[in-house]
């Protein structure tokens, strides 16, 4: 491929300053004129019937301009990412603490939040259900409908049990995760208003498009009566893929006729918004006295608690994962999707896999113990290559193998292994390694890229892709300057506005660099193609002769003096418009109902991390020294950016290895602050070293895969298998905490 | 002339005395002075409005009073070295006519903010239908109340002028009816006189001259 000039290059994104200034406006900072403040009647109890919601004494609060309930929703009552199962307000049952039972908007906050205290309310209790292994039960309280299992993914390959009965190593294990909060620092919020018969919202989301669906369906108007623009948003991680503020805002607005602005607290935010799905997993595997791996036996259940949210995807996504970056022929995986009466559970970063990764990276450090052989060893064993078949049944096409990212990782914390402080301090090295699949799980999901390129060489990208702090903006600008020869800021973009960019589906599954950056490269041949004919004609050469770089026409690879903006102007000049579209959805093969076989990917991103860690015997405490990150990403196409994603995405991990988890008792969230719910802080950080590694995907656009979400997957893993290094003992369930860690210690009997 | 005054008040009523600009001047008066002192929020005084079951047309009268109350003593404490609670004279006015559906309205509405302990809008409240002021009296939150009250109708800013021979054409030439409003007009020379017009914002010029009668007597009838 021809040296490139944008693409690979560290550009500054053009948010940055702003940011770091504090002068970003968010959906909480933006005031309009005549603007109401909106609050939500939420519920306090986990199961319930509605007897009464009388909402007269709140209605005459002066300054009290609408209270809104389930019957002045003029079209359905429901939305959901799957499946439309959560209510918009609800009439009469509440399946989870925090659904919304009517809307207020008033003048101040305040008296918004009084008109709420002057609603009456009269509920039924009824038992809930709040463990997904009991829901299961036939006699369990039901959630909705007559059986609380949403969803039974299975994957099958092989003979499991044939394998089983004569296999030399046999590991089996129970592990358990928990329930993670997304901890973005900027909760839910947006301000809606009308603009002639036009609902504008403008709210902290990832997924403008479905947003407008969504209002279109429940407001009862046409989507293009709805016009949701994306307001900066700090941080989503899945947690905004959900419906939060939008629909709420959109109706109080057509109601009103003034613009109303809802911002959630945190305590509102952590309480309402979906969650990491908690789970139970039960794990078998069987390998040769090589430490071959032969075989996988994987029973996995999911709280996806009350509505369905995401849910059945990312238990799709750890079922399809289960196996981990490793040749295994015989497979059988059993993932459950299970509605309770705790907070829904649905996307986040990882999606799935950081919990089934837990568990087949602590599977394969036991199976290396028993077959005699190193952590090491044993992952190169039995590493996914070219040609290599997945637990689908998807043959792989690919470089390189596991080891491209293991290896290096591996001797980067091996070079710095740092020496013992104390006789009670004790270190280990762990691993973890994925394979992590970009794009959702064999299901269309295209992303598309209109292109105006104007005379004077600038040019305007309207994508659907939705920039929630991750760089789609800077990422897409890079290839579309790199594919028309500009500079990185002759490149405008607008981004995850209905009324103005296609829909470019989620940003989620790590998927907008690959697909909306493949939507974005094909809008921009369109008019690198109207370019290169116009010079073609004009000097007399074949178009193969001519590329645009750095600004200027080149021809037979010689700069000339036609810069590229005066080719522009030509071709508008003469009536020719220069402009361009383009759509891409990766080519999947749907997984089969019964058997789970398909290709649900296009590209596969490959990661590997080594930790290590320093456990305090006496108080239980693990701190991780180092962390290396290895990540193939096809082509880094800013690897500052490549950086910076890694290193968040490691440091959530870690979170999630040692700190976070949601508590619920009775479905009620006991940790709704980041006073209880503790995330790591600058000085639980530890050095990461972000290793890049660019194995070209041929389909990527410059050769990029995505790279969101695989960061997030592998420190928990690798952590477990740190600790177990340094103290002998395992531990099977998240996060190990220090009295996880010195019960363990205590029951192997070594303090 | 006389039109002016008709579209002044229409625009008055449009601009100045919508809800959301009384809530929008008053929230924050009323919230830093009721964690110093036994004053309610206009939160609260909301949901009492609500829970008596006020009527519409009192509550906007009330918030038009307090309105023009508080810009009043605004006026007066720019103008002069005068102090006043102003955050008291908000909720005074707010509060003034909350026993409006009751006799003896005025009584009634000190004894029930005495009730809540909210004793400093006693006073103001138990006079606004009757107050001693004589010339030369030093200015004080009842008397401001009392005068925004009347040149408050309804919601409409009216001249005690113009409100006066109203009254006179509605129930013909009483002693009380007079008496009242020497009263007001006591009053209003008082502030009159206090306040340096050059101070008062653009935008509340029309309440000025309201209050001094600029337009002239009966201007808007004949119009």
């Amino acid at each position: 491929m021809a040296e490139l000039s944008v693409v690979g290059k560290s550009v500054i994104r053009n948010d940055a300053l702003d940011k770091v200034l504090g002068k970003t406006r968010y959906s909480a900072d933006i005031k309009m004129p005549n603007m109401l403040h909106a609050k939500v009647l939420r519920s306090t109890v986990a199961h319930a019937f509605v007897k009464k919601l009388d909402v007269s004494q709140a209605a005459a609060l002066p300054g009290v301009h609408a209270v809104l309930t389930a019957k002045d929703v003029p079209g359905l009552n429901g939305h959901g990412i799957i499946f439309k199962d959560e209510p918009v307000l609800i009439s009469d049952k509440i399946r989870k603490i925090g659904d919304g039972l009517a809307l207020v908007a008033a003048e101040t906050e305040d008296i918004a939040q009084q008109a709420l205290k002057l609603i009456e309310v009269e509920l039924e209790e009824i038992p809930g259900v709040f463990d997904a292994i009991q829901a299961m039960d036939q006699d369990a309280p039901k959630v909705h409908g007559d059986s609380n299992i949403l969803a039974l993914r299975k994957i099958l390959r092989g003979n499991v049990d044939e394998v089983f009965e004569t296999a030399d190593i046999v590991v089996e294990n129970e592990y358990v995760t928990q329930m993670q909060e997304h901890a973005y620092i900027e909760p839910e919020a947006g301000i809606a208003y009308m603009e002639d018969d036009i609902v504008v919202v403008k709210a902290s989301t990832q997924n403008t498009h479905f947003d407008c669906r969504e209002i279109a369906r429940n407001l009862a108007l046409p989507q293009s009566r709805i016009r949701m623009i994306q307001a900066p948003t700090g941080g989503g991680f899945g947690g905004k893929l959900d419906i939060s503020v939008q629909i709420y805002l959109a109706l109080l607005a057509l109601n009103t006729r003034r613009p109303v602005k809802l911002v959630y607290s945190r305590e509102e935010s952590i309480i309402t918004s979906s969650k990491r799905h908690p789970c139970v997993i039960k794990y078998k595997t069987a390998a040769d006295k090589t430490g071959k791996l032969l075989a996988v036996d994987v029973h996995a259940v999911a709280d996806t608690g009350a509505y369905s949210s995401y849910g059945p995807a990312p238990v799709t996504r750890l079922a399809v994962h289960a196996a981990g970056p490793y040749e295994v022929p015989n497979v059988r995986i059993y993932a459950y999707t299970v509605y309770t009466n705790n907070p829904t559970a649905g996307a986040m970063r990882g999606f799935g896999v950081p919990q089934i990764a837990f568990a087949y990276e602590q599977q394969m450090d036991m199976l290396a113990e028993k077959a005699g052989i190193s952590p090491l060893e044993i992952r190169l064993r039995n590493t996914l290559k070219n040609g290599s078949l997945t637990s689908t049944g998807q043959v792989m096409d690919v470089k390189g193998n596991i080891g491209d990212t293991l290896v290096p990782a591996y001797e980067k914390v091996m070079a710095n292994k740092s020496q013992l402080l104390a006789p009670y301090k004790k270190r280990g090295i762990g691993m973890g390694c994925l394979y992590y699949g970009i794009g959702n799980t064999g299901q269309p999901n295209p992303a598309g890229a209109f292109l105006d390129v104007m005379e004077d060489g600038s040019a305007h990208l309207m994508v659907g892709a939705a920039d929630i702090g991750q760089g789609s903006n800077t990422i897409l600008a890079q290839i579309a300057a790199e594919e028309l020869g500009l500079d990185f800021n002759d490149i405008k973009v607008t981004s995850a506005d209905t009324g103005v960019t296609p829909d470019g589906g989620a940003s989620s599954a790590s998927r907008q660099t690959y697909i909306s950056g493949n939507a974005t490269l094909k809008a921009a041949k369109i008019v690198k193609e109207i370019l290169v004919n116009e010079i073609a004609a004009w000097q007399r050469v074949l178009p193969e002769a001519i590329a645009l770089k750095n600004k200027y026409v080149f021809i037979h690879s010689k700069q000339t003096d036609i810069a590229v903006a005066q080719l522009i102007a030509r071709c508008r000049g003469k009536g020719i418009m220069t402009i361009g579209h383009g759509w891409y959805n990766p080519t999947t093969e749907p997984l089969d109902d019964e058997t789970g076989q398909g290709k649900p990917y296009e590209v596969y991103s490959f990661a590997s991390h080594v930790a290590e860690v320093e456990v305090d015997t006496q108080t239980g405490q693990v701190e991780v020294v180092r962390i290396a990150a290895a990540h193939d990403v096809g082509k880094a196409v800013n690897p500052l950016h490549v950086e910076g994603q890694i290193e968040g995405g490691t440091i959530m991990g870690v979170g999630y290895g040692l700190y976070e988890e949601i508590k619920i008792a009775n479905g009620n969230i006991r940790t709704p602050s980041f006073a209880t719910y503790i995330i790591p802080t600058s000085m639980d950080i530890p050095i990461v070293d972000t290793i890049i590694v660019e194995e070209n995907a041929n389909t990527g656009p410059f050769g990029a895969k995505g790279l969101g979400e695989p960061p997030l997957v592998a420190p928990a893993a690798a952590i477990a298998n740190a600790v177990s290094q340094a103290i002998g003992v395992r531990i099977n369930s998240l996060p190990l905490t220090p009295e996880k860690v010195l019960k363990a210690l205590q029951e192997a009997g070594r303090i | 002339m006389p039109q002016q005054v008709k579209v002044l008040k229409a625009t008055q009523e449009l601009d100045i005395f919508s809800e959301q600009a009384v809530i929008t001047k008053l929230t924050p008066i009323l919230l830093q002075a009721a964690e110093k002192k036994a004053l309610p929020t206009l939160t609260e005084i909301l949901v009492i409005f609500a829970k008596k079951q006020l009527p519409k047309a009192v509550i906007s009268h009330s918030m038009a009073v307090a309105y023009v109350a508080v810009r009043i003593a605004e006026w007066l404490t720019e103008s002069s070295s005068m102090k006043l609670d102003i955050p008291a004279l908000a909720a005074g006015g707010l509060l003034h006519d909350v026993e409006k559906i009751n006799s003896d309205h005025a009584a009634r509405g000190a004894d029930f903010v005495v009730q809540l302990g909210y004793f400093s809008l006693a006073p103001m409240i138990a006079t606004h239908m009757e107050l001693v002021f004589l010339q030369g009296q030093p200015l004080g939150e009842a008397a401001i109340l009392y005068l925004a009250d009347k040149i408050c109708k309804g919601s409409t800013l009216i001249s005690l002028e113009q409100r006066l021979a109203k009254s006179i054409q509605a129930y013909g030439e009483l002693f009380s009816i007079r008496e009242k409003f020497n009263t007001a007009f006591v009053i209003r020379d008082s502030v009159v006189q206090a306040i340096d017009d050059r101070q008062i914002p653009l935008a509340e010029k029309g309440i000025w001259e309201i209050l001094i009668n600029k337009n002239g007597i009966l201007g808007s009838e004949n119009g």
